[in-house]
């Protein structure tokens, strides 16, 4: 799996088709890298830990260490 | 006659701190039991001009260290930097704008013992808010303050670097924080998982209190625009480092939904810095794996679900 992990990650920083699908369509991202149903099943969930909506992550990505209220790092 | 080396070294990163370097060692020394016992070394990371760091006290002079780096190391270079300029026993690891409580040193050293790394209560300045060490999210492989100390067991995922401490010797074991992070953003919790899968533990302190000045937002949304590459190549490198293989593709593609402008370059960087291969190198060297630490403190996802073992 660690190899096939590597290279997706490589062809989605070269290829912005690949950083498409792997946002957008998962079915096609896991078709062309062999992924099995668990592995594609457990990408596509990952829909589920991140809203779209701008700033709707922001008491975590404010800052990876420090966020108090209004005011952060 | 050589002066005796001192027992603990406060050491303190510094990017455009200014006197603020100043006030945080005054302050150490004010605070401190033994102040004698204490030096400081600040790595003055590449500065502007008129921001480098001052220490205006003759006597405060005296006890510091200034190393001056012409690039930007970024935070765990330059802590690590600092750390091995140090000469004490013991590394008190804290940012350049903080404040010490009273009688801080005697209970670093009263607490602090071989394998076991200090998370000290860090306050606001601004406020009546507290932190007691944070506790990581994943598969984002960011952190959320624990706002209340931790119960009878004082253990915590994850100390601040405002205010770590612990034994030279285990910062060395350790290899320092991960030079392979960039610039700024995920350095201590990747710093904190790998004490703990390396056998370390993490234990909180109330008796310890570092007052921090947190950025105001706007500072905040203008200090993080800036980086935000190399925060999400952090947490991504983090990831690849620790996460079990399941959860990696998932933790790239969060990133990706949320910062579709950065994810590209966060790749590439991780590709070049080798993240791979920092992965390997620590499952063949650290005697736990990840999992173990999934069921030290059971661990489940950021939505509630259970941490895969692979």
């Amino acid at each position: 799996m660690s190899e096939k992990l590597r290279q997706i990650m490589t062809t989605v920083a070269e290829d912005p088709t690949a950083l498409r699908e792997l946002c957008d369509d998962t079915p096609a991202l896991a078709e062309r890298f062999g992924l099995s149903p668990e592995e594609h099943d457990r990408l596509a969930r990952a829909e589920r830990l991140a809203p779209r909506a701008p700033g709707a992550y922001m008491s975590i990505t404010l800052h990876t260490i420090t966020i108090t209220a209004d005011r952060g790092l | 006659m050589t002066a005796a080396p001192p027992g603990i070294s406060v050491v303190l990163p510094a990017r455009n701190e200014g006197d603020r370097v100043g006030a945080t060692i005054a302050s150490a020394l004010d605070a401190a039991d033994g102040p004698a016992g204490v030096e400081f070394v600040v790595v003055d990371d590449c500065s502007a001009p008129g921001r480098r760091p001052e220490v205006g006290d003759a006597a405060a002079r005296r006890r510091t260290t200034v190393i001056r780096s012409a690039r930007h190391l970024g935070v765990g270079a330059a802590r690590n930097l600092a750390a091995r300029h140090a000469r004490g026993r013991i590394l008190f690891v804290t940012d350049a704008h903080t404040r010490f409580s009273a009688g801080w040193d005697r209970a670093a050293t009263r607490l602090l013992a071989p394998g076991r790394i200090l998370s000290v209560t860090i306050a606001d300045s601004a406020s009546d808010w507290r932190g007691h060490g944070c506790r990581l999210v994943v598969p984002y492989m960011g952190t959320r303050w624990n706002t209340a100390p931790p119960g009878p067991a004082p253990h915590v995922h994850v100390a601040s670097s405002a205010g770590t401490v612990l034994e030279r010797a285990l910062f060395d074991r350790l290899g320092g924080y991960d030079e392979g992070m960039v610039h700024y953003g995920g350095f201590e919790p990747e710093f904190s998982v790998r004490a703990w899968r390396a056998g370390a533990e993490i234990a909180h302190t109330t008796d310890i209190e570092i007052t921090h000045r947190f950025k105001p937002r706007e500072e905040v949304a203008s200090f993080v625009g800036a980086a935000r590459t190399a925060i999400v190549h952090n947490c991504l490198r983090f990831g690849t480092a620790h996460l079990p293989e399941s959860m990696i593709l998932e933790m790239v593609r969060l990133h990706a939904l949320e910062f579709p402008e950065h994810i590209r370059a966060a790749l590439a960087l991780l590709e070049e810095r080798g993240a791979w291969r920092r992965r390997e190198e620590l499952a063949a060297t650290l005697p736990h794996d990840f999992a173990w630490f999934v069921r030290r403190f059971d661990l489940l996802d950021q939505i509630g679900r259970p941490v895969p073992e692979q």
